[in-house]
């Protein structure tokens, strides 16, 4: 589905991310983890089109989208729900959502988009009205997604949807992102909460300082021993 | 009594005019980022315009106005992708460092060139019509008509930028730029239309400005900065503020001239935008 | 690696000091062949000179805020023009040039003390916009307050016999504002500088003291200008709010620095020198459209070398075999689609 090779980014002549690669299945709930400026943002960037890679693809069913404008990307069918959802707070929620929608090919579809999405967050129905601002966290963050999937995406990418919300809130979104996935849209999830992002995910990708360290299914990591003591605070005993 | 309504009603059109003119300003501030110093040119090329207009062709000003509004379209639209498309790949500080210099420079060249074509001296559309006394005061139908004109204008874009997809789009990319473009928001071409849009009003403002008074050839880069008082006194980012910041400076120049002394009024934009940026920079309705 | 990182590596990098031999001695040669002018010159060459050291006087200051620091003073010519009005209003009223020239220094140096601490709340555009205001307010302040400034007439004093004084004090000016464009460029204070252009959060967190750089050197930015606002009068012994403070006086500096590269030794100079050429050789043909040509050159650097002549291959050349001390690029590279 989708399939990263060999990225290369630089910020300047600062290098960011060291060849990194990864893919996405069919289906599947894939997620990074890593920490604090590892580069999983830059990643996302990249991917998405707002920055440029140097060197290596980028594949969405086989077809190259690495050095394509964003807008394209989006037409293309990957859609990111960015690092601090991005939205526009002075417009209505119900704005915000519409112009999700606003490449030809997704407007043409958008009564029925707009359905769904509703279907899936029936917190917005109820706001649609009110200026996105007012909205709380958790429910600015659900909108970012209900404004993503308004472009009928086929792969959603996410970078850090946790960010900031309750633990109470963060099992509603990632329980409607376990919906989403199975509606047939696979995910890749940027995330720092490892716990959660472990639990949905099929398989996992740990990157550190710009470069893939770690690959493998959330039960496989789970139990590696960097993973519990650097992310879960669990002290290693040399025996275990 | 009388004088105060009419400098008030004087300063509603004045304000409008500023607003509209403005208008372009700040929209494109807001969707490309770039302080575009030539922006004012734009109104002083429209008014000579519409002179042209009216003295060889016949034209009123309410149709040349239209007419020059849809050729400065274009010639904003060929304006970004000849000069400004190229720079926005820049990092903000040479973003701002080449915007500056390809905005003033065409603004100066556009300047110094008019003179030089027209001979320098100030132009002004000489198109009249009647007035209508009431209650002691005098009220031109020109300027009830051009009042009426803005005020249609104003509700047109209110419509336009509430209620329309590109004019949504438009408010959308202003407000958060990345995330227009991960919703598929091509802000090339919307960058494109606001710019085209702005040069429109820029022009078309510009007729009705040389109706009511003059241009003459090295206004616009002291107009711009007056642009820039009523975007910041409305606050930057709120289009509905730029219509309170037109009217705020309109209301105190006009004031000024008629209590201090005409020769007053030129510096009270400058000294509000000075005092607004020092003192309260969102302005009265702004985000930023 | 993340945006501090980025921003002290930079700043860093942009701070190579090569070997200055050569460069001195071309700089004095050419110091030595411009004093000489009122003896091996005409009156025109003298005339020459003291435009051109002006221009570049004010360039190389502009650029001390502008180019090094990063902040664009739109408001710079307000200095001069300040300079100006002071010399010929203390002379009208008997002083001697010396204190002429004392208070000409003194009030552009308070002026500048007084108006960064408001404005230097501000960046970037912002920055730019309130210091192009402030000029225009004192243009508008100097044709309005008749009593002080004489009005939209302007100010005259009386003519001096030679102009000798004045050639040599516009000539240590151009020197003196080099000197200090050179001096930053290797100090500690100049890479403080250079910081806050980069990442100026990044700057403050590091240690620099970002609101008292600011400040400082923006009131030593207005010390030559003011200086060579009054040598102006005393030569010219007029001056109206337009030559005071208009676009021309105020953007011909500021254009110049531009076209050979802001925060680079050599830029400012270049820029001038060639601009002023260019002028009086358009100038002898033409008499007009000279906005028209400044405009068109500032397009031109604008899109194809905002960095300015010294940051363009070809000068690279020139910079090794004349050993001159190596500039700052803030580059301009790709950053998003």
């Amino acid at each position: 589905m989708l399939e990263v090779r060999d990225l290369q980014v630089l910020y300047g002549s600062i290098q960011v991310l060291w060849g990194v690669s990864l893919r996405v299945e069919k289906g599947e709930i894939v997620t990074l983890l890593g920490p604090n400026g590892a580069g999983k943002s830059t990643l996302m960037r990249a991917i998405s089109g707002l920055v440029r890679p140097q060197a290596g693809t980028v594949e969405l069913l086989g077809a190259r989208i690495d050095g394509l404008k964003p807008h394209r990307i989006v037409e293309a069918g990957l859609v990111q729900i960015p690092e601090g959802r991005q939205i526009w707070g002075d417009l209505t929620v119900q704005d915000n959502i519409e112009l999700g929608a606003f490449a030809p090919a997704a407007r043409a579809q958008l009564a029925r988009s707009l359905e769904w999405v509703y279907t899936l967050f029936p917190v917005l129905v109820q706001r649609r009205r009110m200026l996105a601002s007012t909205l709380s966290g958790g429910q600015q963050q659900m909108l970012a997604i209900a404004r993503g999937l308004m472009s009928r995406p086929r792969l959603l990418l996410l970078d850090e949807p946790s960010l900031g919300l309750a633990p109470q809130i963060v099992e509603e979104v990632f329980e409607i992102l376990i919906r989403i996935n199975e509606e047939g849209i696979p995910v890749l999830l940027v995330e720092q909460n490892v716990d959660f992002a472990l639990q949905i995910a099929d398989r996992t990708y740990v990157m550190e300082n710009g470069r893939i360290v770690r690959e493998g299914t959330s039960q496989a990591l789970r139990a590696t021993d960097e993973i519990r003591a650097a992310y879960l605070g669990l002290r290693v005993d040399p025996g275990s | 009594m009388a004088a105060f309504v009419q400098i008030l009603i004087g300063s509603v059109l004045q304000g409008g005019l500023y607003a509209l003119g403005a208008f372009g300003l700040s929209l494109s501030f807001g969707v490309l980022k770039i302080l575009n110093l030539s922006h004012g040119d734009f109104l002083m090329l429209g008014g000579f315009g519409g002179y042209f207009a009216l003295v060889y062709l016949g034209l009123n000003p309410f149709v040349s106005a239209i007419v020059l509004g849809a050729a400065f379209f274009l010639v904003g639209i060929g304006y970004h992708q000849a000069f400004l498309a190229r720079l926005s790949h820049r990092t903000p500080q040479g973003l701002l460092v080449a915007s500056v210099m390809v905005t003033l420079g065409t603004a100066l060249a556009i300047e110094d060139l008019t003179s030089f074509l027209s001979g320098g001296a100030p132009v002004g559309i000489p198109y009249r019509l009647h007035s209508l006394t009431w209650g002691g005061a005098v009220f031109p139908v020109l300027r009830l008509i051009l009042l009426a004109a803005t005020l249609i204008l104003t509700i047109a874009l209110y419509y336009f930028f509430s209620r329309t997809f590109l004019g949504r789009a438009v408010r959308a990319s202003t407000i958060n730029r990345d995330g227009a473009l991960l919703v598929g928001i091509n802000i090339r071409r919307i960058a494109l239309f606001t710019f085209g849009l702005g040069t429109a009003l820029a022009a078309g403002t510009g007729v009705f400005y040389a109706t009511l008074f003059t241009v003459e050839p090295f206004m616009g880069l002291a107009l711009a900065l007056k642009y820039l008082a009523v975007i910041v006194v409305g606050g930057m980012g709120s289009l509905p503020g730029v219509f309170v910041g037109g009217l705020v400076i309109a209301a105190a120049e006009g004031f000024t001239a008629y209590y201090a002394g005409p020769r007053w009024s030129p510096m009270v934009a400058f000294a509000i935008l000075v005092a607004a940026l020092l003192l309260k920079p969102q302005g009265l309705l702004g985000r930023e | 690696m993340d945006d501090r990182d980025i921003a002290l590596s930079t700043a860093r990098d942009a701070r190579a000091v090569h070997s200055v031999r050569p460069y001195w001695f071309l700089a004095a040669l050419l110091l030595a062949v411009a004093s000489a002018t009122p003896w091996i010159g005409s009156r025109y060459h003298v005339s020459f000179m003291f435009l051109l050291c002006m221009h570049l006087a004010m360039a190389a200051t502009y650029d001390i805020v502008g180019g090094y620091m990063g902040y664009i003073n739109l408001g710079h010519g307000a200095f001069f023009g300040l300079g100006a009005y002071v010399y010929g209003a203390t002379v009208l009223r008997g002083g001697n040039p010396v204190l002429g020239l004392l208070l000409a220094t003194t009030a552009a140096g308070l002026f500048a003390g007084l108006v960064a601490v408001p404005v230097f709340r501000l960046r970037g555009v912002y920055f730019a916009i309130a210091t192009f205001g402030i000029l225009k307010l004192l243009e508008v302040l100097a044709a309005n307050l008749e009593p002080a400034t004489g009005g939209t007439p302007g100010l005259s004093i009386p003519p001096t016999p030679s102009t000798l004084p004045t050639f040599f004090l516009m000539l240590a000016a151009a020197v003196a504002a080099v000197g200090l464009s050179g001096w930053i460029c290797r100090s500690r204070l100049g890479l403080g500088l250079i910081t806050v252009r980069e990442d100026e959060d990044v700057a403050e967190v590091s240690g620099v003291n970002t609101r008292w750089i600011k400040r400082r050197m923006f009131m030593l930015s207005a010390l030559i200008p003011g200086f060579v606002g009054g040598t102006y009068m005393w030569q010219i012994t007029y001056v109206d709010p337009v030559s005071a403070f208009g676009f021309e006086v105020s953007f011909t500096p500021i254009i110049m620095a531009m076209l050979g590269g802001t925060g680079t030794l050599a830029g400012p100079v270049v820029g001038t020198v060639f601009l002023t050429l260019v002028e009086e050789l358009l100038w002898s043909r033409l008499g007009y459209l000279q906005l028209t040509m400044y405009g068109l050159v500032l397009v031109f650097i604008g899109l194809v070398m905002p960095g300015g002549l010294m940051r363009s291959r070809p000068f690279a050349h020139v910079y090794r075999v004349l050993a001159i001390p190596d500039h700052y690029g803030y580059r301009s590279g790709r950053r998003r689609p």
